[in-house]
């Protein structure tokens, strides 16, 4: 089954956070329908040194340890200021996470994207993909993906392109785009406050809209 | 020199062989089986219809056009990597509003274990030989026919119509398969293709061929100790008979027919 919730990050998801201030940041992750205490961060992401350099971007793959406990490929990391870290799925049989911690900036979590943060999602099956925030529980944003022709498939040209779509101050500036199987669309968060957005496809939230009923009710900026 | 003798002609036998074709019922059978990268479930219900009878000396019993009626169903079950390649997602690098790029990982989807469950109903009409047999369980005689051997079932034009319905099913099963759309072949022509008309007809041989191996129909039955006569009373009182032996040939005498030849003991 292919479904998309940033509150639960699978394996064909991936959350991006940027870390511009310099500090010891705690994270935890966690099974998704679980939220430890802030006091179980047993991992950290240092952020020290070296201003000026352009960003990187650091791999986390989160996989299941030996305790059956969801755990990164690596407990410490260091970055420089404005570098992001990219946490995705080891494999398939990875269970939905979550990650959260705190740190200089204050509290963050992928379960709630507010700012200098990115949530990818690589589509896997068509339809009609009805974005949600489940926070506020308006309808955003609404993907129509479609399988590629069968010689662009074979050729691998449906992946080569992300769809960026951008997310300022709570608004989707893209409320309705196509896409194809295998194509990634990165949601980038930004001005974004407390409690932060989800990006849900509305069909796990509950039933969907009455035919004709309108659920982009925001004009396009 | 039998103290009874009953002989029926082909006619006559045939009428019989309708009455135990039709008592034989509904069959059933069910298992599972692999070939190749398939794993098939199967459950099968069956009846036998029809027929015209041919009797040859000493003992064999030719019914020809006889149908056997049959609906199976599979569930049929496989990795579907076995059958197309891996799909390889490359991973992407994408440029945020000309400030940075982040990279998406690649990863690699090893397709699931698929299953299609198809049903199909048919009727296939054979001829077979079947041999005389006569036996006694403790309390009855039986006159049955054994077929002899496995006769050979036109099951082609089944086994392509099997084939079809397998792809048509296929299709909907392999929609929730996510990432199916980029497997850049047609997955539905590689599961007909690695199946082929050869190991759709094999299963259904496994499936049908239980309802022949040793299929007896049964033409007669007598309890060995029978009531002849009802008492007329107050004076003649019951007259039980035992039937002693019971055999049961093809003879020819001018014309084939099948003999019972009983004899009896008070």
């Amino acid at each position: 089954m292919d479904t998309l919730d940033s509150r639960a990050l699978g394996y064909f998801d991936c959350y991006f956070r940027q870390f511009p201030e310099v500090g010891t940041v705690r994270y935890s992750l966690a099974a998704a329908e679980l939220h430890p205490s802030p006091e179980e961060a047993p991992f950290t992401v240092e952020v020290a040194g070296r201003p000026g350099r352009a960003p990187v971007q650091h791999d986390v793959t989160v996989r299941v340890g030996k305790d059956g406990r969801l755990e990164p490929d690596r407990e410490e990391l260091a970055v420089a200021p404005g570098d992001h870290v990219m946490f995705h799925a080891a494999n398939a049989r990875t269970p939905r996470y979550s990650v959260r911690g705190s740190g200089p900036g204050g509290a963050w979590s992928s379960g709630e994207l507010e700012n200098d943060s990115l949530f990818s999602h690589t589509f896997g099956l068509p339809g009609e993909y009805r974005l949600t925030d489940a926070n506020s529980g308006r309808l955003v944003a609404a993907l129509v993906v479609s399988n590629p022709p069968l010689a662009d498939a074979g050729a691998g040209l449906a992946v080569r392109d992300a769809a960026i779509i951008s997310i300022q101050g709570g608004d989707f500036k893209t409320q309705r785009a196509e896409m194809v199987v295998g194509q990634t669309a990165v949601f980038v968060v930004n001005d974004v406050r407390e409690p932060g957005i989800t990006i849900t496809d509305h069909a796990l939230l509950g039933p969907p809209p009455s035919p004709g009923e309108p659920f982009l009710t925001r004009e396009r900026e | 020199m039998p103290e009874i003798i009953a002989a029926m002609d082909e006619p006559a036998v045939s009428d019989i062989m309708a009455v135990a074709v039709a008592q034989a019922g509904t069959l059933g059978n069910g298992g599972s089986t692999s070939f190749g990268p398939f794993t098939a479930s199967y459950g099968a219900s069956a009846t036998f219809s029809g027929g015209s009878v041919k009797l040859f000396t000493p003992n064999v019993v030719q019914i020809a056009n006889l149908t056997l009626n049959y609906t199976v169903s599979f569930n049929l079950s496989f990795d579907l990597s076995s059958i197309i390649p891996n799909f390889y997602f490359p991973g992407v690098k994408v440029k945020i509003f000309k400030k940075w790029f982040v990279i998406i990982p690649a990863f690699t989807i090893d397709w699931p274990t698929v299953t299609i469950p198809v049903s199909y109903s048919d009727k296939v009409t054979f001829s077979a030989n079947f041999a005389l047999q006569t036996t006694f369980d403790g309390t009855s005689w039986h006159v049955k026919t054994v077929i002899l051997g496995m006769p050979a079932l036109q099951i082609g034009p089944a086994a392509s119509a099997i084939l079809v319905l397998i792809g048509a099913a296929a299709g909907p099963v392999l929609l929730a398969v996510p990432f199916i759309g980029l497997a850049g072949v047609s997955v539905v022509g590689s599961i007909t293709t690695a199946l082929g008309i050869s190991g759709v007809t094999n299963l259904l041989h496994l499936v049908l061929n239980p309802f022949l191996a040793g299929r007896t129909f049964e033409l007669y039955n007598q309890p060995k100790h029978f009531q002849l006569l009802p008492a007329v009373a107050p004076v003649s009182p019951p007259v039980f008979i035992n039937l002693t032996s019971v055999a049961a040939a093809v003879v020819n005498n001018g014309e084939p027919e099948l003999e019972l030849s009983v004899d009896i003991a008070p």
